[in-house]
C-alpha cells in the first residue's frame, strides 16, 4: 500500500469525497527510500534539497535547466563533511583490519587520515588558485570553502583537521572504547554496511556504523564527529534499531544503542523500547510522506514549489547557493 | 454604551510629537539590524526609537542628543551617531501615525521597564506580575499585561493593554531531578516533571531561566546526572572562555555559586547547542492542559474584573505614562461612536422541513439566549436539515478491555440514540472490546470502512497517528480511555437477581448527558451531516478559507458554499495538505494555487453552478507570494468553471485573537461593565474590523476573545464581511446552545489543524 501523502488520510468531514471520485495520478510512484541524510536535508531546507535529490539528478527534472552546473555543485563536499567521511572511512578500516586479525596502529591511521585529507587541501587550493581543474576522477575532493572563496577557508579547513585527528585519536586511545573496537572480531560483526528494510508504509535504508552481538545483547553504535549534543531522541539511532532488529532477528529489548561523540570521547546509551520503535516508525512514515508530497514537483524540475530555508547559518553551508532564489 | 480596554493618546487626532535622528551606520544596513540599534538603545539608556521611514535611520523619543552607541556580534557591527536634527511626527500624516503609535508605544515598555517590577520573558510586550495571585499543587499563578498600540483612523493612537494569567511551578529543575529522596519519590518527581511539561505528547518543556538580571524562556534538553556546576569544564561563552560553569556565574554575573549545584542542559532560542545552566535557576512553565482543577479557572477573567485590573495598571504607571515630557494619556477607556461599534444581527436559522428558527427581533440578551437554545430544540424535533443518502447504518465502539463494558454499551446505544433521532435513519452500534490496538485495527479492516467512536488509552501521538493512519479510509471520532473512566466512577449499577451477568442502570452521572451529546453532535459531522443551516442568502456565495497549523506542517482549506433557496444549497469540504517548508508561516505558491485548484475542482466535478462571489480568509495574514497563489487559481477557477467570469473574489486576513490584544464590553455605568452581546463589532478603520462572536448571551466565564479582519485591497465592505464571518458563527453544530467564536469553516480547518498537531511525532531528530 502507497504512503500517498497526508491529504490522502480522510478527513474529518469529508463531503465532497463520497460524492466525486477523483481520477487517479496518471503514475504512481514507487515509495521513495527514506534515509536519516535524506529527512535530515529535507527538514534543513527544502531547496537544498530539490538540488540534491532532483534538479542534480541525471535521471529526473529532466526539464531542469541547471542541471550541468548543479551537478557540478554537488560533486563539490565541505569540511564537516568530508572530516566525518574521511573519518568513518579510516575507522572502517581499521575494524574490518582488526577483524581479519591485524591492528592497524594509531600512527598509522592519523597518516593515512590526514594524507588524504592534504591531497583534498591541495586540491581544493589549486583549483581556488585557478591553477586546478575539476577531475570528475580525482579521488580527492574540492571543498566548498574555497571554491566559494571563503576569507578564513584554509583557517576553517585547519580546524576541521585538528578535529578530525582528535577523533581518530580518542578512537583508538581512549579506554572506555576497548570494548566496542574489541567487539570488530565477531563473526557476526557489520561494520558500515548498508541495510534495507521495506514495509508496507515505508522503505528505509540505513548505513549502521557499526553492529555486533555481545553475549544475549546486540550492540548498535553511531559514531560522531563532534562533540556531545542535544538530548531528543536519536531518530538516526532508533532507524538502525529497526533494520538492526530485521538483520540480527531480534526484539527490541535486545539491543543497546550508543552514540559516541569522538572529539570529546564521549558515550551516550539509549534504551530501545517497543514504545521508541513506534514513534520512530511512524515518524519515518509521516517523513517518507512529506517527501511524497513534493516529489513530483521534483520530477517535473518544478523548482518553485520548493521553500529556500533564507536561513544564513544553512545557506553558508550550501553548495547550491549560486541557484537559490531567496526572494 | 461599548467600551474597550484602549487609552487614547492626547490630545487624539491632533498629536504632534518631536523625535531625535539618529543615523546607523553598518556594513550591511538591514531592517533586522536597525531593530536591533532601536533595542540596544531601550536597553542600555531606557530610551524608546523606531526604525524611520526612509529604512535608514531611527527616531529616538529624546529632547537631547542621541548617546554614541556600538553594537557588534561575531560577523556584524553597527554604529548609532545622534544626527544632530529632530523631526515633528504628525498623527494627521497618513504614514506618520503607525510609526507615532509604535513609539509611543515602546516609550511606554521603557517606562515599564524602568519604573516598575513587572519581568519579562518571551516577549518584550508581556509583562509579568512578581508575586502570583493564587498558588495551588506547587503551581503559581502570575498575571501578566500584554501591550501594544494602535493608530486609529479619526481617533488618534490607542494604548492597548490587555491582562492574562501564567502558570510557572514553584519547584526549580533541580527539585524535579533531586537524588537525595527514596526511590519511590525520586520517580514520582521525574513523572510529575513529564506531565506538567507534557514532553510525552512531544512538548519539549518551556522552563523560565532566573538568574542575574533577566529572565530568559528556555526549553528542557536533559538532566546533567551527575554533572555539578564545578564539574562542567572548558565552557565557551559569547567568545569567553571558562574554566566551569560554576567560574561563569562568578566572572559574568558576580555570583558564587555552590559547587555541588546540579545542572540541567537547555536550548535557548537563537542558540544552537543546548547549554548547561544551574538547575535551581530553572522552572518550568505550565501550560494550561496540565493544570490542577484548583487552577484551572485562573485565567478565566470576566470583564469587570479585567477592566479593573487594566485600571490598576494605568494608575501604577501614573500621571506621565510615556516619561516626563511626553504626552499624556485620556482618564478612561475608549468608548468608540455609535457608527463605529455596531451590532451584527444573527441570521435565520433553517432546519429539516423548512422550519426556521428566526433571528431575534432586538438586542434583549434573554431573546438571544432562546434563540440559541431553540436550535438545540428544534434539532432535536425535526432533524438534520441535509442527511447524506448512503450515510452509514452502523455505528463501530472500540473499547479497550480494561474500560468498563456496561458503561461502554451505554455510550454506544445513547450516541446511536441521538444519531438516529437527528438523521431520522436507524443507526445501530457495535461495541467491539479489543486487548491491543494492533488487533483492534485487524478486526476493524476486516469491515468496510465506516464510522468509528475510539476509545484508546494511549493519547501519545504515535498511538493516533497510527490509528489515523492505518484506519485512513475511515472516520474516526477518538475518546480518550481516562475520560471514560472518570465518568464511570459515578456510575452506578445494580445486577439483575434472576441473571447476576446482566445488570441494571440505577444512575449516571453528572455531566453524562453533555458528554453523549458532544460526542453523537460530532460523530453526526464526521457522517457529513448538516444539522441547520442559514436561512438566507449571505452576501459571499462562497467562503474559502487558508489556515496554516501552529507546528506549520500542514495547511488546511476548507470551502463553504451556502446558496440557501437554490437547487444546491449547501456543500463544505476541507482538505489538509502537507507544508513542507515548516520552517516558514508562509505557503509555498505553487503548492498553495494547486490545492486550491484541486479543492474546487473536486466540487465542480460533482456538479455546480459557478459561484458568483468569494471571500477567502487567510487565518493569520496572508504573506509571502501567497496572493499571486490566490491571483493565479482565480483565472483557473474560472476557466474549469468553478467561478463565473465575473465572480467578485475578496481576501480578507482573518486574526484569530483580535492581533493587538483588543477587547470590548458593554459600559452599563461609570465603572460597571459587562460582556458584549454577540455580535458587536468595532470598526476601526475602513478596511479592518474587530468583531466579538461570543458575549452576553451565553458567556459565562472569562471576557469574549474577539477576532480581527483586515481587508486585503480597496473597495471591500467590511461590514458585510463581518456579517458574513458573524452569520457562519451560528452554524455551531458542536455546541448548539453556546456562541461559537469561529465561523464554521474556520472552525473545520482548526479543528483538523489540530488532530494532525496531534498526531506529529515531535522530540525526535
Amino acid at each position: 500500500m502507497l504512503p500517498g501523502n497526508m491529504a490522502q488520510q480522510g478527513t474529518l468531514f469529508d463531503t465532497a469525497a463520497l460524492l466525486a471520485s477523483e481520477p487517479r495520478p496518471a503514475r504512481e510512484h514507487s515509495l521513495i527510500e527514506w534515509s536519516y541524510s535524506r529527512r535530515e536535508l529535507f527538514e534543513r531546507c527544502l531547496m537544498w534539497y530539490y538540488f540534491n535529490y532532483y534538479g542534480a539528478k541525471a535521471g529526473t527534472a529532466k526539464n531542469e535547466p541547471r542541471k550541468q552546473e548543479l551537478r557540478f555543485l554537488k560533486s563539490l563536499s565541505n569540511r564537516h563533511l568530508r572530516a566525518g567521511e574521511i573519518m568513518h572511512l579510516v575507522i572502517r578500516t581499521y575494524l574490518k583490519q582488526l577483524k581479519d586479525g591485524q591492528e592497524w596502529t594509531l600512527d598509522r591511521l592519523l597518516r593515512w587520515a590526514r594524507d588524504i585529507y592534504n591531497a583534498d587541501l591541495r586540491y581544493s587550493v589549486s583549483y581556488q588558485q585557478g591553477r586546478g581543474t575539476t577531475d570528475p576522477r580525482s579521488r580527492s575532493k574540492l571543498l566548498s570553502e574555497f571554491y566559494f572563496n571563503l576569507p578564513n577557508a584554509k583557517l576553517l579547513w585547519e580546524e576541521s583537521a585538528a578535529r578530525l585527528v582528535k577523533a581518530l585519536t580518542n578512537f583508538v586511545a581512549r579506554p572506555e572504547l576497548e570494548r566496542f573496537r574489541r567487539g570488530a572480531v565477531h563473526p557476526q560483526s557489520l561494520i558500515e554496511e548498508t541495510l534495507r528494510l521495506r514495509e508496507d508504509h515505508f522503505s528505509l535504508k540505513g548505513q549502521i556504523d557499526y553492529a555486533y552481538p555481545e553475549g544475549e545483547r546486540i550492540i548498535v553504535i553511531d559514531w560522531k564527529l563532534g562533540a556531545s549534543g542535544g538530548g531528543e531522541d536519536s531518530l538516526q539511532l532508533l532507524s538502525y534499531a529497526l533494520v538492526a532488529m530485521k538483520h540480527f532477528a531480534c526484539p527490541s529489548e535486545a539491543l543497546d544503542l550508543f552514540k559516541v561523540h569522538l572529539e570529546d570521547g564521549s558515550v551516550f546509551p539509549y534504551t530501545v523500547r517497543d514504545e521508541e520503535i513506534r514513534r520512530a516508525r511512524a515518524r519515518i512514515i509521516q517523513d517518507s510522506q512529506r517527501m511524497q508530497a513534493v516529489d513530483h514537483y521534483g520530477r517535473n524540475g518544478v523548482a518553485s514549489a520548493f521553500t529556500p530555508c533564507r536561513q544564513s547559518r544553512v545557506c553558508n553551508m550550501c553548495p547550491f547557493q549560486q541557484f537559490c532564489a531567496k526572494e | 454604551m461599548i467600551e474597550t480596554n484602549i487609552r487614547i493618546v492626547e490630545p487624539g487626532v491632533n498629536l504632534r510629537l518631536h523625535a531625535r535622528c539618529a543615523e546607523v551606520v553598518t556594513q550591511d544596513l538591514s531592517h533586522d539590524l536597525l531593530q536591533r540599534a532601536c533595542g540596544n538603545l531601550q536597553k542600555r539608556y531606557g530610551l524608546a526609537a523606531v526604525v524611520a521611514r526612509d529604512k535608514s535611520s531611527i527616531l529616538v523619543a529624546t529632547s537631547g542628543p542621541v548617546p554614541k552607541m556600538v553594537v557588534q556580534a561575531d560577523d556584524w557591527r553597527l554604529e548609532v551617531k545622534d544626527s544632530g536634527t529632530t523631526r515633528e511626527l504628525c498623527f494627521a500624516e497618513l504614514d506618520e501615525a503607525q510609526l507615532l503609535a509604535q513609539l509611543l508605544e515602546r516609550c511606554l515598555l521603557a517606562q515599564l521597564e524602568s519604573g516598575t517590577k513587572l519581568w519579562t520573558l518571551d516577549s518584550f510586550r508581556n509583562w509579568y506580575v512578581p508575586q502570583p495571585f493564587e498558588c495551588a499543587s506547587g503551581i503559581a499563578a502570575h498575571r501578566r499585561f500584554e501591550v501594544s498600540s494602535i493608530a486609529i483612523e479619526g481617533v488618534g493612537v490607542g494604548l492597548v493593554v490587555d491582562v492574562g494569567t501564567a502558570f510557572f511551578t514553584e519547584q526549580t529543575v533541580a527539585d524535579f531531578f533531586r537524588d537525595d529522596v527514596l526511590a519511590e519519590e525520586k520517580t514520582r518527581l521525574q513523572r510529575r516533571f513529564e506531565r506538567l511539561s507534557e514532553r510525552q505528547h512531544g512538548q519539549k518543556g518551556t522552563l523560565v531561566y532566573d538568574f542575574g538580571r533577566d529572565k530568559h524562556k528556555c526549553y528542557f534538553d536533559s538532566f546533567a546526572n551527575g554533572l555539578t556546576v564545578a564539574t562542567v569544564n572548558g565552557l565557551r561563552i559569547q567568545g569567553q572562555t571558562y574554566a566551569s560553569l560554576q567560574e561563569y556565574y562568578k566572572r559574568k554575573h558576580g555570583v558564587d555559586v555552590d559547587g555541588d549545584a546540579p545542572v540541567a542542559k537547555v536550548s535557548f532560542p537563537g542558540i544552537n547547542r543546548p547549554q548547561p545552566v544551574i538547575a535551581s535557576a530553572l522552572r518550568l512553565r505550565v501550560m494550561n492542559n496540565a493544570l490542577p482543577d484548583a487552577l484551572k479557572q485562573a485565567d478565566k477573567i470576566d470583564p469587570q474584573s479585567r477592566r479593573d485590573y487594566l485600571e490598576m495598571f494605568w494608575t501604577r504607571l501614573g500621571d506621565a505614562p510615556f516619561g516626563r515630557g511626553l504626552p499624556m494619556v485620556a482618564k478612561g477607556f475608549w468608548c468608540p461612536s455609535r457608527d463605529r461599534a455596531i451590532h451584527i444581527e444573527p441570521p435565520g436559522l433553517v432546519f429539516a422541513g423548512g422550519q426556521v428558527v428566526a433571528a431575534p427581533a432586538n438586542g434583549h440578551i434573554g431573546e438571544h439566549r432562546a434563540y440559541y437554545k431553540e436550535r438545540h430544540s428544534l434539532l432535536n424535533d425535526a432533524g438534520c436539515l441535509k442527511v447524506p443518502p448512503a450515510i452509514t447504518r452502523v455505528l463501530h465502539v472500540a473499547v479497550p478491555r480494561g474500560a468498563d463494558e456496561n458503561v461502554a454499551m451505554q455510550l454506544a446505544e445513547q450516541v446511536t440514540a441521538r444519531l438516529s433521532k437527528w438523521t431520522r435513519k436507524e443507526i445501530t452500534p457495535e461495541l467491539m472490546m479489543y486487548s491491543t490496538l494492533d488487533e483492534a485495527l485487524t478486526r476493524l479492516r476486516r469491515q468496510p470502512p465506516g464510522m468509528v467512536l475510539f476509545i484508546f488509552d494511549d493519547d501519545e501521538p504515535a498511538t493516533y497517528f497510527t490509528l489515523a493512519y492505518e484506519l485512513k479510509d475511515w472516520r474516526i471520532k477518538r475518546i480518550t480511555l481516562a475520560t471514560l473512566q472518570r465518568l464511570t466512577l459515578q456510575f452506578q449499577f445494580a445486577r439483575n437477581a434472576n441473571d447476576p451477568r446482566s445488570v441494571s442502570l440505577i444512575s449516571v452521572p453528572r455531566g453524562w448527558d453533555a458528554f453523549i451529546e458532544m460526542n453523537a453532535l460530532d460523530v453526526l459531522q464526521h457522517l457529513d451531516c448538516v444539522p441547520w443551516s442559514l436561512a438566507s442568502r449571505p452576501h459571499y456565495e462562497a467562503q474559502l478559507v487558508i489556515d496554516v497549523g501552529a507546528d506549520r506542517r500542514y495547511f488546511a482549506l476548507s470551502l463553504l458554499i451556502c446558496r440557501p433557496q437554490s437547487s444546491d444549497p449547501f456543500r463544505l469540504e476541507t482538505i489538509v495538505p502537507i507544508k513542507s517548508d515548516h520552517k516558514q508561516e508562509t505557503i509555498n505558491h505553487v503548492i498553495l494555487c494547486d490545492e486550491i485548484v484541486k479543492l474546487c475542482q473536486r466540487m465542480v466535478r460533482s456538479g455546480l453552478d459557478p459561484i458568483k462571489s468569494m471571500l477567502i480568509l487567510r487565518d493569520g495574514h496572508e504573506c509571502g507570494r501567497e496572493m499571486n497563489a490566490v491571483v493565479e487559481a482565480q483565472q483557473k477557477l474560472i476557466s474549469i468553471g468553478f467561478l463565473a467570469s465575473v465572480a467578485q473574489v475578496h481576501t480578507v486576513d482573518f486574526h484569530k485573537t483580535s492581533a493587538k490584544g483588543i477587547r470590548l464590553w458593554e459600559r452599563i455605568r461609570d465603572c460597571e461593565v459587562r460582556h458584549a452581546l454577540e455580535g458587536t463589532a468595532l470598526l476601526l478603520d475602513k478596511g479592518t474590523v474587530v468583531l466579538v462572536n461570543t458575549g452576553a448571551a451565553t458567556l459565562r466565564q472569562g471576557t469574549a476573545e474577539p477576532l480581527m479582519l483586515v481587508a486585503r485591497g480597496d473597495g471591500i465592505d467590511m461590514i458585510a464581511v463581518a456579517s458574513d464571518v458573524h452569520a457562519f458563527c451560528h452554524l455551531n453544530w458542536s455546541s448548539p446552545r453556546v456562541a461559537q467564536r469561529l465561523p464554521l469553516a474556520l472552525k473545520r480547518t482548526d479543528d483538523e489543524l489540530k488532530n494532525r498537531a496531534a498526531q506529529e511525532i515531535g522530540r525526535i531528530k
